[in-house]
């Protein structure tokens, strides 16, 4: 029983140390990060098993968490409450080619993190930006201008 | 829904701006709990630390026991038993440890080693020699709580009772 109930209680603590920690975006992750899962990692196997070596003690824990991650899906799928406190909601941070300096500043990202991600979709500058949108899995989305026939960068004129 | 009045809807989305501002309020509140909990375990709050409770468990003239008040499930703590000489003039000393004590915890170690031990009806019976010098004795148990919680047990030691209570983190 203990088992099952540590498995919960650590599944929950890190729910919420995660949602304390806040959204950081993929561009953000270092190395350091990395190093850092696997410390945790670490540290929750010993929490969650601790000196247990069983096969059925291995068996529990995954059940318990995989049972609690379904639950937690299921409550998503119900609740619109639920998915937005568990999961956050997308945030606009650069609306009609205008970064939204403040809500960036509070998300922790910079001008940089929304190019990076632009560049990674083919567009060069933040003037080509139309909208930019941190999503809940710490992406960055960008929706470039529309370029009406033209209008467009000379970089893209293509003649023969 | 993002929308500008001129210009037809670039962008479908949800966004709602009061919540994620209760958001950041709720982590900015949490970054302070995880600061006030580092300087709690840093101080002791969690065991093992310098400022933690150490209660001191005795009677006026009995043997006093030294004990951490804060302690976690699984981790080995220390119970000082200390003896003056003038307390007694026998060659050893009874500590009878209830098994109501070692079905929540398991004595690791115990220093020095008893002369004899035994389990009674009731307790686990230690008897531990007195020093050949006749001075100051101490006696040094080694636990690990298998149980979270509070806990209060009366350890007797010879004639005396010495009451140990602690809290457990799970």
């Amino acid at each position: 029983m203990l088992l099952v109930l540590n498995t919960m209680g650590v599944y929950l603590f890190l729910l919420i140390m995660f949602r304390i920690a806040g959204r950081r975006t993929m561009t953000q992750v270092t190395m350091f990060d990395l190093v850092l899962v696997l410390v945790i990692s670490e540290t929750v196997q010993n929490a969650l098993i601790g000196e247990d070596r069983s096969v059925t003690g291995a068996f529990l824990v995954i059940t318990t968490l995989v049972g609690v991650d379904v639950l937690f899906a299921e409550m998503k799928a119900r609740s619109d409450r639920v998915e937005k406190w568990i999961d956050g909601m997308p945030l606009i941070v650069v609306r009609e080619g205008k970064p939204l300096e403040e809500l960036m500043s509070r998300a922790r990202i910079d001008l940089n993190d929304i190019l990076q991600s632009a560049r990674i979709s083919g567009i060069g500058t933040i003037e080509e930006i139309d909208y930019a949108v941190l999503e809940t899995n710490g992406r960055i989305s960008v929706i470039p201008k529309r370029v009406t026939p033209g209008e467009g960068p000379d970089s893209l004129v293509i003649s023969n | 829904m993002a929308t500008s009045a001129n210009k037809p809807a670039r962008l479908t989305l949800e966004q709602d701006l009061p919540y994620q501002i209760r958001v950041w309020r709720l982590q900015r509140i949490g970054w302070g709990f995880i600061g006030v909990v580092t300087v709690a375990a840093l101080l002791g709050l969690f065991g093992n630390g310098p400022a933690a409770p150490e209660p001191v468990g005795t009677f006026e003239g009995a043997p006093t026991a030294h004990y951490q008040y804060f302690t976690r499930r699984g981790t080995n703590i220390e119970i000082v038993l200390d003896f003056r000489s003038g307390d007694s003039e026998k060659e050893a000393e009874t500590i009878r440890i209830p098994h109501t004590l070692l079905e929540k915890a398991s004595i690791e170690d115990v220093r020095p080693t008893p002369l004899r031990e035994f389990m009674d009806e009731y307790s686990y019976v230690l008897s531990v020699a007195r020093p050949e010098s006749g001075g100051d004795m101490q006696v040094r148990m080694s636990l690990v709580y298998h149980n979270a919680g509070w806990t209060t047990e009366r350890l007797l030691v010879g004639d005396d009772a010495v009451e140990l209570r602690q809290f457990v983190y799970p």
